[in-house]
């Protein structure tokens, strides 16, 4: 450059500072999730335990241990399976005209319910827990998940710290 | 830059470094940034594997039961493409849970005008974590599935997939 002429701002220098600016703004909506989270995080892993309700009894069969678990809505990986820890009759509440309502249970190879575990790497802290750092999970959340075998519907029902 | 203004051969200043480190740091941003918009996409696609998968549809009138036959060629109605071919149908009578009140039991009502309809398809797929794709029509187990044969059309739910080695 030339330090006897004064410097004009020039196309090249006006594309800069908008790339710049574009970059400053990509940045900040990518991490804005990240930032709201406070207190003393706790990052590492956790084993995220969780119900499927009412499924066909062939559907225990499409979870594959080391598969890794996306949500449906927005492709979120939130972890890999690791195991199916329970797998019995399917609840079903009928009206019995004498007790009311009462819960019962569909006969073997019809529906069933599962229990499962996915094991997950995000942050615990006062807000909650963020797989991945920055997607909300906490029991009682429904969503829906599919693996590379299997889609279903989960309710979320325990995340603790991951024990080897 | 080396740029020759009026004979004289333009030097690398502090300003220009300057610049050069902040186009790397924009693409390196936009590598960072696309590659976690593309972590829907998952792992790549694998080589063609042959399966078969099964469908279940609920419900079907009995009168529409014989009109998918082994060896129809299923579409996707999505894309009109092939899916694959027929290999096993099968009907089972439609069945209710019922509750006997009398003895507190359980047992499977069946309804003698509509069946449950499972028919399964042969097919080349490919495998990635997002399920096995037959041209472009993804199945999981699980997962509402819609078929077209010259014959039948239905919504049902994937029941079964196996790979056939």
């Amino acid at each position: 450059m030339d330090n006897n002429t004064k410097r004009r701002l020039g196309v090249l220098d006006l594309a800069i500072i908008i790339v710049l600016v574009l970059c400053a703004i990509v940045f900040a909506l990518r991490f804005y999730g990240r930032a709201e989270i406070s207190g003393e995080d706790l990052t590492g892993k956790y084993t995220i335990s969780f119900i499927v309700s009412d499924v066909r009894h062939t559907t225990a069969d499409a979870f594959v241990k080391g598969d890794r678990v996306y949500v449906a809505t927005d492709d979120t990986c939130i972890g890999v399976f690791e195991r199916l820890d329970s797998n019995n009759p399917a609840a079903y509440y009928a009206e019995d005209p004498s007790a009311g309502i009462v819960k019962v249970y569909y006969p073997e190879g019809t529906r069933i319910d599962l229990t499962g575990t996915i094991i997950s790497e995000g942050v615990m802290n006062d807000d909650g827990y963020f797989a991945n750092g920055s997607y909300f999970l906490a029991p009682g959340k429904k969503i829906s998940i599919y693996t590379g075998h299997v889609f279903v519907d989960i309710t979320l029902s325990e995340i603790t710290e991951y024990a080897e | 830059m080396a740029i020759n203004i009026k004979g004289k051969k333009k030097r690398w200043n502090g300003m220009d470094l300057f610049f050069v480190l902040i186009i790397a740091a924009v693409i390196a941003a936009a590598v960072f940034v696309i590659g976690n918009m593309n972590k829907s996409q998952q792992s790549a696609k694998t080589e063609s594997i042959t399966i078969e998968y099964t469908v279940e549809f609920r419900q079907v009138n009995n009168s529409a039961l014989g009109t998918v036959k082994e060896g129809d060629i299923v579409r996707d109605p999505d894309n009109k493409r092939n899916i694959g071919t027929v290999i096993s149908v099968q009907s089972v009578p439609y069945s209710k849970i019922t509750y006997n009140p009398n003895d507190g039991s359980v047992y499977m009502a069946e309804n003698p005008d509509v069946s449950d309809l499972v028919i399964t398809i042969r097919a080349e797929a490919t495998h990635s974590d997002s399920g096995y794709y037959v041209n472009d029509a993804r199945f999981l187990v699980g997962r509402a599935t819609n078929i077209w044969s010259p014959g039948f059309a239905g919504s049902g739910y994937c029941i079964n997939i196996r790979e056939i080695d």
